[in-house]
């Protein structure tokens, strides 16, 4: 496999080892990452040149402590960082609502206030991102959680916050949907679940950023890019 | 095992009553002219043995304060961060309760040290009941905290769990109040004593000058006792929010929205001292827009400071300290409208620029 690590002022190679020009590859990046650093006290992180990505389905692999998350919390704009990030030209740093408003962030381990029900937190989500109560409905259903959202959220499994966690994350029609390790916690009828939802909205032309310790089910999941950090730059593989 | 239980148990109780703390201090030390400070002791020990309703006011005191001990170490013990603790279960029984009669001695000093002046005290005047009932009282709460506190670490397997009572009234919550539930619902005993700690502070603002005749800084100085009671609750809100509230960081909420959440949240919390203050204030319009805007703008300026010491508590108390001194030369020297208004476009601004750029998962750690 080749490794690739992506830095400033690089062109980035496709697959197949093809080179592209920076101008034609321009009209169709979705997500534009430049100059980033990121560090948790004298600790770097995550020390690259520029990483961009094109609408599809994009799996970002590797093992605990490897900057994923971090990487994840950053496109999502809940963490300080160096350098510049930006979503359909919609820089995250000048445009913040607007640059939120078209990206979905679920994280790896949603925390939510244990004394709400899960239905006052989709109700919240419909709310904010001005989307369909009927859509966060069909979602309820589809993931068989319909039964216990008037339950309170502490009272829930850890696989029930997942895929509540999953339901939020799908109310609206943003842009990008940012997964972070979906799949953990939730049963193999719920993940299979999730794959097919996946299709759909990419069907309609949504992009997906994934993470995950496991291996992505490439026969139930076309992958357009794996991507890997290693030494705090992401390579594609 | 005494020793770490002091250092997070004990620690963590001293700091997170800071605001009561100083607030106490100021009233049985800073109230009266340095010279006259041995005699306002005195006259106030002896008020509290010479008649059985002084005396009640002292054994009643004593056990609010015992009460709120209790509830603070329950609470802890309930945590996961001190599961530790529970290891002392293994223990001798005896050995057990000496820890934490050790322990209580350490949270109970400052009665402690007013227990000694009182015993001392009635002895010279011969006041022996009084003296008596101090010896049986104060040993009886220490020794009750301590073997409460042996039940809840050794036998607590044996408690059956209740069934929560359901009223069957569902109240609607909207986001900006789910810090306020996160009070009722889950720190209701914090909530309940930092009112009355505030109620408390505030009428005794009030008494300790009301032989000065009605003055806007009096009323001011009540409220900055109240805002200081609020000190570790508005910690407690940030830590909520960090906890349970980070994912609503990369939903479109703007900056302008939350500032206006808290500030009603504050709006709301204040409300029993918004009735006090209207109340003593003999509906002064004038008195009360400065005591809303200057309570509001303290509570503000708590929750920047939290912010900026990034949750870390012995920070946060240095600047309270600041805090106190700086707002009450403010109200002495009539710059209370400016303070107030300084402070709340400060903290706000603050708030703009920098809510963006913290990591409040982060600030746990």
């Amino acid at each position: 496999m080749l490794l690739i690590p992506l830095r400033q002022g690089t062109s980035v190679s496709n697959k197949s080892g093809i080179t592209k020009s920076k101008t034609e590859l321009k009209s169709k990046i979705l997500l534009c990452l430049t100059n980033i650093n990121k560090k948790y006290g004298s600790h770097e992180v995550l020390n690259f040149g520029e990483w961009n990505i094109d609408n599809g389905i994009h799996w970002l692999k590797g093992g605990n402590g490897t900057g994923k998350s971090t990487l994840f919390r950053i496109i999502s704009g809940q963490i300080p960082f160096k350098g510049e990030v930006t979503l359909n030209e919609i820089n995250l740093k000048n445009e913040p609502i607007k640059f939120r408003s078209k990206i979905s962030f679920a994280e790896a381990e949603p925390q939510y206030p244990l004394f709400v029900s899960g239905q006052e937190l989709i109700n919240f989500y419909v709310e904010t991102r001005k989307a369909d109560g009927k859509q966060a409905e069909e979602l309820a259903a589809y993931f068989e959680m319909a039964a216990f959202l008037d339950n309170k959220i502490g009272g829930y499994s850890s696989g029930m916050l997942k895929k509540l966690s999953l339901i939020c994350a799908f109310i609206g029609s943003p842009d990008l949907y940012i997964l972070d390790e979906p799949l953990i916690t939730i049963d193999v009828a719920s993940a299979d679940k999730l794959y097919q939802l996946i299709k759909e909205k990419v069907g309609q032309g949504r992009s997906f950023l994934l993470s995950s310790h496991q291996e992505v089910s490439t026969d139930k999941l076309k992958l357009d890019t794996v991507f890997q950090i290693v030494d705090k730059q992401i390579v594609q593989l | 095992m005494l020793k770490l239980l002091i250092n997070s148990l004990a620690k963590e109780f001293y700091q997170q009553h800071a605001g009561f703390f100083l607030v106490g201090i100021y009233i049985l030390f800073g109230a009266v002219e340095p010279s006259q400070l041995i005699g306002y002791q005195k006259a106030l020990l002896l008020a509290g043995i010479s008649s059985p309703v002084g005396i009640a006011i002292v054994f009643v005191s004593w056990f609010l304060y015992a009460t709120k001990v209790h509830f603070f170490i329950k609470e802890k013990l309930a945590s996961a961060k001190y599961n530790f603790i529970k290891e002392t279960a293994a223990l001798e029984k005896k050995m057990q309760l000496k820890l934490w009669l050790k322990l209580y001695f350490t949270i109970l000093m400052p009665v402690i040290i007013y227990v000694f002046l009182l015993i001392g005290l009635s002895i010279n005047y011969s006041l022996f009941i009084s003296a008596i009932g101090i010896l049986i009282v104060f040993p009886t709460l220490i020794f009750g905290l301590s073997w409460l506190t042996y039940q809840s670490v050794t036998l607590s397997f044996l408690i059956n769990e209740k069934e929560p009572v359901r009223f069957g009234i569902k109240f609607k919550k909207p986001f900006f109040s789910w810090p306020l539930f996160h009070l009722l619902k889950e720190q209701p005993l914090m909530l309940l004593m930092c009112k009355l700690l505030s109620f408390v502070f505030f009428k005794a603002m009030l008494w300790m000058f009301a032989d000065v005749g009605y003055d806007i800084r009096i009323l001011l100085v009540a409220l900055l006792a109240s805002v200081l009671c609020h000190a570790v609750l508005i910690f407690t809100l940030l830590k909520f929010e960090t906890e349970y509230m980070n994912f609503s960081k990369s939903l479109q909420l703007s900056t302008y929205k939350r500032i206006f959440n808290w500030l009603l949240i504050f709006g709301i919390i204040l409300i029993p001292e918004w009735i006090f203050l209207i109340s003593a204030a003999h509906f002064n319009l004038y008195a009360i827009a400065n005591g809303l805007l200057f309570s509001l703008s303290g509570l503000f300026f708590l929750l920047a400071l939290v912010y900026i010491v990034r949750l870390d508590m012995d920070n946060y108390l240095k600047w309270l300290l600041f805090f106190f001194f700086i707002a009450m030369w403010s109200i002495l020297a009539h710059y209370y409208l400016l303070f107030s208004l300084v402070l709340l476009a400060g903290c706000i601004l603050y708030y703009l620029l920098m809510f963006n750029k913290i990591d409040l998962k982060g600030m746990e750690e």
